[in-house]
C-alpha cells in the first residue's frame, strides 16, 4: 500500500495542518506537472504524468479527516473492509431508514408523504447525534495517538497502540454507514431521487 | 464508473427483489453491510426443512449498481440449490460472471456474506426450535 503521508513528507498523524498540506501539494505538483515536461522525451513525460496522478490521489486521501484516518489505520494493517463486527442494530437502523426512503418514493397521497417525511426527520436527528458521539470518541483517540511518537513498522507497535488503531478502524466503519445513510436521508428530504454514488 | 453490460442488465431488471416473512421458521435472513462504503444488503431464503433445498430467495440492497447486481445474481444462483451448495458459493464466481473491476470486488463479497448470514440464521432458528421441542417433550 502506498504511504501517502510519506509522499507528502509528513508524519502519520490523524490531524494535519491543512495549509501546510495544500502548500506541499502545490510544491510537489509544480515539480512533476506534465506541462513542464512537454518538450522532454516520451519516457520522462509518462513518468511525470504518473507522478502527478500519484500526488493527486495522495492529496485526496490526506485532505479530509475521515479518508485520512482510514488511510492511517490501513497503513498499519487495519483495513476498514474487514471490520465486519459493527453492531447489528446499526445495520438494522440503516436498512429500516433506507426502506422508509423507498416508501417515500412510492407514497401515493400527500398525507402519507408527510407522515414519512416526519419519520425521516426524526431518523435524521438520531443519526446526527450518533455521528456526534462517534466523532467525539474518534477525536479523543486521534488526539491520544497524535500526542505520541509511533513506529512506522506495524510489527513494532505495542499492544496498546494496536488496540487504539483497531478501535479507530471500528469507529470509521460505523461512521461510514452513518455517513452514507445521512446523505440518503438528506437527498430524500429534499425530494431528490435516492442515488448512491461510489 | 463504467459498468459491464451484465451489471446494467441486473441493475435495471433485478430478480427476486422483495421480502420473505422473517418469522417463518423456514426462512433465514442475512443482513450485512460493506464498511468501505456504508452500503447494506438483506438476503432471505426459504428452505425446505425436509430436503434442505432452497425454495425461494429474496433480497433488498441499498447500495451501488454492482451490489444490486451481485445480490440479484446471488438469489438466482442459490434457488434450487442445497444449503451446503449455497454456503460454498464464493464471491469470485460473481466477480467473474458480472465482470466486476477490482474496486467493486467488495460489492460481491457483500453478496457472499449475505448468503452465509442467511443460512446461519436459518440454522440457528432450527437449532433453537429443536431445543424448545425437546424441552416440551
Ligand atoms: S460500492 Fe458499496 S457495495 Fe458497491
Amino acid at each position: 500500500m502506498t504511504d501517502h503521508f510519506c509522499r507528502f513528507g509528513i508524519d502519520r498523524t490523524f490531524a494535519v495542518d491543512r495549509e501546510r498540506l495544500e502548500l506541499r501539494f502545490h510544491e510537489l505538483q509544480s515539480h512533476s506537472h506534465p506541462d513542464r515536461h512537454m518538450t522532454a522525451e516520451e519516457a520522462r513525460r509518462d513518468q511525470a504524468v504518473a507522478e502527478s496522478s500519484d500526488i493527486n490521489s495522495a492529496y485526496r486521501a490526506l485532505r479530509e479527516p475521515l479518508p485520512r484516518a482510514r488511510h492511517l489505520v490501513e497503513l498499519y494493517g487495519f483495513p476498514i473492509g474487514e471490520q465486519k463486527s459493527v453492531p447489528p442494530s446499526l445495520l438494522m437502523t440503516v436498512m429500516e431508514a433506507q426502506e422508509k426512503i423507498a416508501e417515500l418514493e412510492q407514497a401515493a397521497s400527500h398525507e402519507e408523504k408527510e407522515r414519512i417525511r416526519r419519520e425521516l426527520a426524526s431518523v435524521a436527528k438520531e443519526l446526527q447525534s450518533r455521528r456526534e458521539t462517534l466523532d467525539e470518541e474518534r477525536l479523543r483517540i486521534a488526539g491520544q495517538w497524535d500526542h505520541a511518537k509511533h513506529a512506522e513498522n506495524a510489527q513494532a507497535l505495542s499492544s496498546e497502540e494496536r488496540a487504539h488503531l483497531d478501535r479507530m478502524a471500528r469507529l470509521l466503519a460505523e461512521r461510514a454507514y452513518l455517513e452514507t445513510l445521512h446523505w440518503s436521508v438528506q437527498a430524500a428530504q429534499q425530494g431528490k431521487p435516492a442515488f448512491i454514488q461510489h | 464508473m463504467a459498468y459491464s453490460e451484465k451489471v446494467i442488465e441486473h441493475y435495471q431488471h433485478p430478480r427476486n427483489v422483495g421480502t420473505l416473512d422473517p418469522n417463518d421458521p423456514n426462512v433465514g435472513t442475512g443482513l450485512v453491510g460493506a464498511p468501505e462504503c456504508g452500503d447494506v444488503m438483506r438476503l432471505q431464503l426459504r428452505i425446505n426443512p425436509e430436503t434442505g433445498m432452497i425454495e425461494d430467495a429474496k433480497f433488498k440492497t441499498f447500495g451501488c449498481g454492482s451490489a444490486i447486481a451481485s445480490s440479484s445474481l446471488a438469489t438466482e444462483m442459490i434457488k434450487g440449490k442445497s444449503v451446503d451448495e449455497a454456503y460454498a458459493i464464493k464471491n469470485t464466481v460473481i466477480v467473474k460472471e458480472l465482470n466486476l473491476p477490482p474496486v467493486k470486488i467488495h460489492c460481491s463479497v457483500l453478496a457472499e456474506d449475505a448468503i452465509k448470514a442467511a443460512i446461519e440464521d436459518f440454522k440457528k432458528k432450527r437449532a433453537s426450535a429443536t431445543v424448545e421441542a425437546e424441552a416440551v417433550a
